[in-house]
């Protein structure tokens, strides 16, 4: 699903870069959508709304909390299998179906939904203001409707999963920070996703059986409609209650992993580990009372747009305290730069740009002129499109050798990650200052405006930089396939990891663990503990077979534990006993 | 490679799972409940916005409906008492009396909304307030039929005799989602009330 | 064992060679071939840059190059380890190495983009509220770029700086409350400034209190797909009432006629202002979303079916003083569709011309009514006479009530869909 989402950017990119160009091998692949070569703007339209709602549900909320969650979850907690491997086969083929139902919407007369992702309606609820709200939007309703069934599914098993099932030892505290993102995001889908399907219910009734939740005093040229009441607006409101929400369930996954991968591979433990909770916890809680900064040039209540400013420029706190936590995790780290790592690292600095074009986003009074420009698109593409997406690298990167028993190659993961990197940086930095001379967002050419003109060349860049880097995709995919078959075989624990999956074998089997679900005993973050001979110690480990490693904090305050570790050791090592306990 | 494993090692953390898909229902309560809550509040919104609701009287039927549901909940209530005496007779009993007043709501819930047709509240109406009493009770059918589905599981138990143990899993299950249902629809009928 | 391993290592090194030399070899034919199709029809080049296989071609060949370097740096690396000699590459070295480069490069790249795109911008704002969002808009920019470029720098110097070189041990530092609760509270404060300004802007943008001596001009504006209605009060200073019901091919506002307030409003091509007077925008849509986009006045609003939103601004440099400002004079005000509204979104922008007071009085008089005698007739209002035509009293009133049913009848289609 990416790859075509990608395809499709690639060729919306097209008609932005060359809008006077007629491209003829075009038109062999779509037909009547580009009569001469040239993509027509309703066409576009539909490619700019599909290649939306693709990333953002599709790949990045399934994509990333489906698959990761699947996987880590039941390994990094040390279950069998989750909560109820039912439902999750029935998310599985949900997903599958709602896949096929959105696709298939390429097929039909009237072309794909265009109402962009968010389906704002009157335009979504009329065939007549756009051919891509008939047949295309009942299909993207139908689809999405089964989407949402599957994430709902999935989400209450993972919660499930990990509230109920985790193994002996495994308390919340001691859960890798990957397992605290996945949970959290699992219950802010369950709370948001919900929303979503009560406005997609009325939406469907407004289009097919002629209620108006959402429609009111229109007038199609000179035909007046009906519907009487509704408010617009009040979609809006139900859609960002999800739509909010929704960036997070994107965002913190990617957060998840990263954290994990860049402590692996800095050889340091995570730095704050229950600050890096709190804030994900904090970020959950915040993300439920923000979404009105979607809406501050809606018209709704000036006070309204006061209020959601406010909550919307807090939830930056706890992001930067994660940022701040990941640079002091590199310092001084003993860094390993595998591709997952780099992808880490990639993911951080996406995470730190998007998020600072954020504050100005985020502001109610600033927010007036970038609303709907370039600058919009910038952002989100920065923070959610490409940290999400790097996140998610790190995370095929470091857990391939989980899934396929094979390692992937690293010098093509180099050359893959540092061409993304830099090209995404040139497709997406440029964009902003678009925004910052009024360029609205989902145009489909800037022939018509003078003062336009001069971004024509900047399209170019940016096409020419998203090529690259859809072309540099071609390394990561051959990697991966071909590493399937062909790569290096893996060992047990290839990244010297302390978390649970890796004591798994490497042959799959079912039910993860042959004998007896390992028990933890601590943390899953001890690298490079001094004292101890290798530098990590999994969470596998009981405390008395590193005695020399051991530290107060250790015991949690058990006093007959930290007796015992007192005494030896003022037998084996006197001057750690003086460094810790005097 | 797959390899299976030994049937008492599986068996030793059956426990576990089925505490574990307990908890699902639990979630997935929630999750409904926050659905109806974006209904409910739709309509709050709306009704604050427009300075007027639904202003209809509802019709009687809803208040018979309401009572039919109750009745059923007891019902149900009886039957996992039953289940967990092991009393197969009355489990049927009481679980074959749950599933037809369960129809009997769905039946005259049906006949409220002709009752609300035809004193010219119907769906498609320009007072959004009353289109979403059709779509919350609309919904809450739909919850209505799924519970009847693990009602009708529970039930399927007691002819093929599954363990007790199961049994009593199934009622469980069976009873935390029907008087889920149960306290849902009271909460929307008050709200539709209340709110008129 | 070890043994075993060296003669395996060498067969693969072999293999490799040769799997390389073959693949130079070829990718060199491939390139001749190329080389002498492109020689022998120097005229037909064009077309074959302009074709997508030509392209295709190309990126098999950079595929093809890739494998090469990537076959040669394994055998490269091969060897060493058959030599016992450590790694040839270091690919940690080469990583970091690679992040300050990108670090260089990317400050450089910064700079170029907030200076040369940077000039590209929008200019300073043409209205008073403007002004102080510009404002907002620069602290924000100062703070947010120093957080920018310090956390890249220390993230990609970090990221060098503390790269594997297996002497090493990393330093175990699970947390420092301290450090911690630095960064949260100094984010806090920091952004706590940022809301208080940014509430008080918005405050003071949308709190208005007005001037009795200075009420502002309303000016109602008016989406459809794809194109803006412009009404102006006429010399009342009123708006007239609307309703969506009595809109038609004649009456494309659906104003009505009934409402004294409506005989004096005057409809235009392009938005003309005078300069520092307060203007109320009036905003409304007839069909689906559209946003009023007038980005050089910092303004956006959407405009909504069914609900009438407003702002109210102070327009304070005129369109020739622009001009001057920033020497272009062909420069021009325009407001636009900043919300997807259909396949003619690309294209759906009015002029906005700002002037001097006197220069406005002197336009407004000259902009047509949007009554006209048709309808007059529709809603029963004593037919003007226009172009010598005279109009005659007593038909109006036997008209009566013929043209209210007609009116009535006008719209009945409409409202049966």
């Amino acid at each position: 699903m990416a790859v075509i989402a990608m395809g499709l950017s690639i060729l919306f990119r097209i008609q932005l870069a060359w809008p006077d160009k007629s491209f003829p091998i075009l038109e062999t692949f779509l037909g009547k959508w580009a009569e001469g070569g040239r993509i027509k703007p309703d066409f576009y339209l539909a490619l700019v709304t599909i290649h939306g709602t693709i990333m953002v549900f599709f790949v990045l909320t399934a994509g990333l909390s489906g698959t990761f969650s699947n996987l880590l979850i039941p390994l990094q907690l040390g279950v069998r299998d989750m909560a109820s491997p039912f439902m999750n086969m029935l998310s599985y083929w949900m997903f599958f179906l709602a896949c096929i139902i959105m696709m298939s919407s390429f097929f039909i007369e009237t072309g794909p939904a265009s109402a962009g992702w968010t389906v704002y309606p009157p335009l979504s609820a009329l065939p007549k203001a756009i051919p891509g709200s008939g047949l295309g939007m009942t299909l993207w309703l139908a689809s999405m409707f089964i989407f949402v069934a599957s994430q709902l599914m999935g989400g209450i098993n993972y919660v499930s999963t990990v509230l109920n099932m985790r193994t002996k030892g495994m308390d919340l505290w001691k859960m890798p920070l990957t397992i605290w993102a996945f949970f959290l995001t699992a219950i802010l889908g369950i709370l948001s996703f919900p929303v979503l399907v009560a406005g997609v219910v009325l939406l469907i009734f407004d289009r097919s059986f002629g209620t108006s939740f959402y429609l009111s005093d229109i007038v199609m040229g000179t035909q007046v409609l009906p519907n009487e009441g509704g408010s617009p607006i009040l979609w809006q409101h139900l859609f960002w209650f999800l739509g909010h929400p929704e960036v997070y369930i994107v965002i913190m996954p990617a957060l998840g992993i990263s954290s994990e991968v860049i402590s692996v591979n800095s050889r340091k433990p995570i730095f704050g580990y229950h600050a890096m909770v709190y804030s994900l916890i904090g970020i959950t809680i915040l993300s439920f009372i923000v979404w009105g900064h979607h809406m501050f040039v809606t018209g709704m209540n000036p006070l309204l747009g006061g209020v959601f400013m406010i909550t919307t420029l807090i939830i930056a706190v706890p992001s930067a305290v994660k940022t701040f936590n990941y640079l002091a995790t590199l310092w001084r780290g003993n860094i390993r730069f595998t591709p997952a790592m780099l992808c880490a690292i990639g993911m951080v600095s996406f995470f730190i740009s998007g998020g600072l074009t954020g504050i100005f986003l985020g502001n109610a009074s600033l927010d007036i002129n970038l609303h709907d420009t370039y600058f919009v698109v910038a952002h989100f593409h920065l923070v959610m499109g490409s940290a999400a997406i790097f996140g998610m690298l790190a995370g095929v990167y470091h857990w391939y050798p989980k899934m396929f028993g094979r390692m992937m190659n690293a010098k093509l993961g180099y050359l893959h990650f540092w061409v993304t990197f830099i090209c995404a940086y040139l497709v997406f930095f440029p964009l902003h200052f678009l925004g910052l001379d009024g360029v609205p967002r989902r145009y489909y050419a800037f022939t018509e405006f003078e003062f336009m003109q001069k971004w024509v060349t900047v399209n170019i860049f940016v096409t020419w930089s998203a090529i690259v880097a859809a072309l540099a995709q071609v390394a990561f995919l051959f990697n991966f396939f071909y590493s399937i078959f062909r790569g290096k075989k893996a060992v047990q624990n290839p990244w010297e990891s302390n978390t649970l999956e890796w004591t798994t074998p490497v042959e799959h089997l079912h039910g993860n663990w042959p004998g007896e679900i390992p028990t933890v005993y601590r943390w899953p973050y001890d690298y490079s503990k001094p004292g101890a001979e290798e530098d990590f110690i999994p969470q596998t480990v009981p405390y008395s077979q590193t005695m020399s490693s051991n530290m107060p904090h250790d015991f949690e305050g058990n006093a007959e534990s930290e007796r015992i570790q007192r005494e030896w050791d003022a037998k084996n090592a006197p001057d750690k006993a003086d460094v810790h306990f005097h | 490679m797959v390899h299976t494993l030994k049937q008492e090692d599986l068996k030793q953390e059956a426990d576990p799972s089925l505490k574990a898909r307990k908890f699902v229902l639990w979630l997935f309560v929630v999750s409904s409940t926050i659905m109806f809550g974006g209904f409910t509040s739709y309509y709050i919104v709306f009704a604050a916005s427009k300075g007027k609701g639904h202003g209809l009287v509802l019709p009687d039927v809803f208040m018979y409906s309401t009572a039919v549901l109750v009745l059923s909940s007891v019902c149900l209530f009886l039957g996992a008492k039953a289940v967990r005496k092991q009393n197969i007779q009355q489990q049927k009993m009481f679980l074959w009396a749950a599933v037809v007043l369960g129809l009997g709501f769905g039946y005259l819930q049906v006949d409220a909304w002709s009752a609300l047709f035809q004193s010219g509240a119907a769906l498609v109406n320009n007072n959004a307030a009353i289109s979403i009493i059709y779509i919350v009770s609309g919904m809450h059918l739909l919850h209505i039929f799924g519970g009847l589905g693990i009602i009708g599981n529970s039930l399927w138990g007691a002819y093929t005799n599954v363990s007790h143990e199961k049994a009593v899993y199934r009622i469980e299950i069976a009873s935390i989602f029907w008087h889920f249902i149960d306290i849902l629809w009271i909460y929307l009928y008050v709200f539709l009330l209340l709110n008129s | 064992m070890s043994l075993r391993k060296y003669i395996s290592n060498k067969t693969i090194a072999a293999l490799a060679v040769i799997v390389t030399v073959f693949a130079n070899t070829s990718a060199f034919a491939q390139e001749a071939a190329a080389g002498a199709a492109a020689a022998n029809k120097p005229v037909d080049m064009f077309p074959i840059y302009k074709s997508a296989a030509f392209y295709t071609m190309l990126f098999l060949l950079l595929c093809l190059f890739i494998a090469i370097v990537g076959k040669a740096i394994t055998v490269y690396e091969l060897t060493r380890e058959a030599q016992d000699k450590p790694a040839g590459i270091n690919w940690n070295t080469v990583n970091g190495v690679l992040f300050v480069l990108f670090l260089i490069v990317g400050l450089y790249g910064v700079y170029f983009e907030y200076t040369v795109h940077g000039h590209m911008i929008l200019p300073d704002a043409a209205s008073e509220h403007g002004a102080k969002i510009d404002q907002m808009f620069n602290i924000t920019l100062i703070l947010t770029t120093i957080v920018f470029i310090g956390t890249h720098i220390v993230l990609f110097l970090f990221s060098y700086f503390y790269k594997n070189s297996g002497k090493r041990k990393a330093y175990y530092y699970p947390h420092n409350n301290a450090l911690e609760r630095i960064w949260t509270i100094v984010p806090a404060l920091v952004l706590t400034v940022l809301v208080l300004m940014g509430f008080l802007t918005w405050r003071s943008i949308f709190y208005k209190i007005e001037d009795p001596n200075n009420k502002p001009l309303s000016i109602e504006i008016t989406s459809q797909q794809f194109v803006w209605t412009i009404r102006y009060p006429g010399a009342d200073g009123v708006v007239g009432l609307k309703n969506y019901k009595l809109i038609t091919g004649t009456n494309a506002l659906g104003m009505d006629f009934k409402d004294k307030n409506n005989l004096d409003d005057q409809q235009a091509d392009e938005m003309v202002i005078p300069v520092n007077k307060p203007v109320r925008l009036i905003l409304t849509s007839k069909d689906v979303l559209h946003s009023f986009y007038m980005p050089h006045f910092r303004i956006q609003l959407n405009t909504v079916p069914g609900m009438t939103s407003y702002f109210e601004f102070t327009p304070t440099i005129t369109t020739v003083d622009m001009q001057t400002k920033v020497n272009d004079p062909a420069f021009k005000f325009l407001f636009y569709c900043s919300k997807i509204c259909g396949s003619g979104h690309y294209n759906m922008q009015k002029v906005v011309r700002v002037v001097s007071q006197a220069e406005y009085d002197a336009w407004v008089v000259k902009q047509p009514k949007f009554i006209n005698n048709d309808l007059r007739k529709q809603f029963d209002l004593p037919i003007v006479p226009e172009a010598g035509a005279p109009a005659s009293a007593p038909a109006d009133s036997t008209a009566k009530p013929a043209k209210d049913s007609s009116a009535v009848a006008m719209n009945k289609p409409a409202l049966k869909k």
